[in-house]
């Protein structure tokens, strides 16, 4: 025979799986594959990358970094 | 894969506009659209915050989800751009987005809007042309160039910055890191300033006027 505690518990832990289930992402709305526009020109296909998409990546990574001060003022 | 993203610090930012006359001139945009504007909170109260704010570029979009015509995209790097060609400017999306972000030129009498404007991350838009029409359509492509948007690279104080998330992250927690010690270092106190506003300095004593 089940106790009443014991329904008691295992009520919780549902509720309690079924609480953490509800925090999982929520789902996107735009679909992808909808878009209907031209398509879009990768920047790394520019003259100035031809294709390599690093090289742009370590460009904007190092202009981004430009913008810490403290790593242009302080020797680590 | 990066994502690129905009992140301004509050902190910092001085209210100078000059994010905004940055953007202005470098995508010559009409009169009556900005693509970034800054925002002050509690204006002349010790304590106020000025944010600039432009399109977010936001991993799932409501801009994308309400278009009627499905002319948003978003781009390998995360920038979300839209065809100009395909918009009807319906105006949905600026009902959607959180941060007001789609302007529209007002074109002809009677107010009749023209297709809607936004911040491009500075990267252009989607199709290909002439590198005029281009421009005339969307602005500078600063980010085909290996640079960061002219309004992040312009800021006088660094409070905007922009680009990949994950590095633009970590110059932030640097920053906090720096202006907070122990627990403070975490949170929304620290991104964004708490209620307590800075206890007002007693007034001077006046001295008594002779009689």
């Amino acid at each position: 025979m089940i106790k009443p505690s014991m329904a008691i518990r295992a009520a919780l832990g549902l509720a309690i799986v079924a609480a953490l289930a509800a925090c999982d992402r929520t789902p996107t709305l735009y679909q992808p594959g909808q878009y209907k526009g031209a398509p879009v020109v990768a920047p790394q296909d520019s003259p100035r990358f031809g294709g390599d998409k690093a090289k742009l990546d370590a460009a904007l990574n190092t202009r981004t970094e430009l913008q810490n001060e403290y790593s242009r003022t302080e020797k680590k | 894969m990066a994502r690129m993203k905009f992140l301004c610090d509050v902190s910092r930012c001085i209210e100078c506009n000059g994010c905004v006359t940055a953007c202005k001139n470098a995508n010559e945009t009409p009169w009556g659209v900005n693509r970034r504007r800054v925002v002050t909170l509690n204006d002349g109260v010790p304590g106020e915050r000025s944010i600039s704010v432009a399109c977010m570029h936001c991993s799932d979009a409501p801009c994308q989800a309400v278009c009627p015509v499905d002319c948003f995209v978003t781009t390998a790097d995360g920038v979300v751009l839209h065809d100009k060609d395909l918009c009807i400017g319906c105006g949905y999306c600026f009902y959607a987005c959180p941060f007001g972000a789609p302007q529209f030129p007002s074109t002809g009498a009677f107010g009749l809007r023209g297709k809607m404007d936004k911040c491009t991350f500075c990267s252009g838009g989607p199709g290909k042309g002439s590198e005029e029409e281009q421009f005339k359509k969307y602005g500078q492509n600063r980010i085909a160039q290996g640079k960061l948007p002219l309004c992040a690279e312009m800021c006088s104080t660094k409070a905007l910055l922009a680009g990949d998330g994950d590095v633009v992250a970590g110059i932030y927690r640097e920053r906090a890191t720096v202006r907070a010690k122990g627990a403070d270092v975490w949170g929304w106190g620290t991104a964004y300033g708490t209620d307590k506003q800075p206890e007002a300095k007693p007034a001077a004593a006046k001295p008594e006027a002779k009689k």
